[in-house]
């Protein structure tokens, strides 16, 4: 029989406990981010970074599930077409820059660089928009069901009485 | 966050160390201690067992008046 295991935290600890597991996730993410962008720039094959790839879809997944599932947008910023926009021009332009000095260290063409710079950064720009906006409109969504499931259950807990 | 002074008055009443509510209450005894230097916000439930331990009220220990 599989023995349960028993937490050696208090409430406290636990809460200090998160704290620095949020710490070492954020940390993590951001280092694969950034792995994933200075592989690239330096000429790295599809096949050489879809391990980074993968882990940082995965893990990207997960943590929008988990969101959504409980209803959280963000810590600290609320909603704004404009932050995202300029969070999506980021990203963007991070990830044109890396593509246009792969492309510039592989065949040594600058306008042709320049072009697959210009097309990656656009692409992900729209990608990146989508995906913030299609989070907005699931997260909307759940807010709903969350807070109509709570009246449901109150006015079960009304209708008892 | 202000010092719990209620707290540590209550429990140095009953003369119990910060270690020995510690076990009491089943925490370490930096909770306590961070309870009682304000620098921890106990949940209602860990509120609940250490006034059980020092037989006192909510309000005893951890009701603010106000100024």
């Amino acid at each position: 029989m599989k023995k349960e295991k028993i937490c050696q935290l208090d409430e406290r600890q636990l809460q200090q406990y998160a704290a620095v597991n949020t710490v070492v996730a954020w940390t993590a993410y951001g280092v694969l981010c950034a792995a994933l962008l200075i592989q690239t720039a330096l000429g790295s094959t599809f096949a050489q970074i879809a391990g980074e790839l993968v882990t940082l879809l995965a893990v990207s997944g997960v943590m929008i599930v988990g969101y959504l599932k409980y209803g959280i947008w963000d810590k600290t910023q609320q909603y704004s077409l404009k932050k995202n926009a300029l969070l999506s021009l980021a990203a963007s332009l991070l990830a044109g820059a890396a593509m246009g000095i792969s492309s510039y260290r592989n065949y040594h063409k600058p306008v042709g660089s320049l072009a697959a710079a210009v097309f990656v950064a656009f692409f992900t720009f729209l990608l990146c928009i989508a995906a913030i906006q299609l989070c907005w409109a699931g997260y909307k969504k759940r807010q709903r069901w969350l807070e109509n499931a709570e009246d449901a259950q109150e006015s079960a807990d009304r209708s008892k009485d | 966050m202000a010092k719990n002074l209620k707290l540590k008055s209550a429990r140095a009443a009953l003369d119990l160390s910060q270690k020995q509510l510690a076990e009491a209450v089943g925490v370490s005894r930096q909770t306590i201690n961070a309870i009682e230097q304000g620098e921890y916000n106990p949940t209602i439930h860990l509120c609940r067992s250490i006034c059980r331990a020092l037989d006192k009220t909510l309000n005893d220990l951890f009701w603010e008046e106000e100024l």
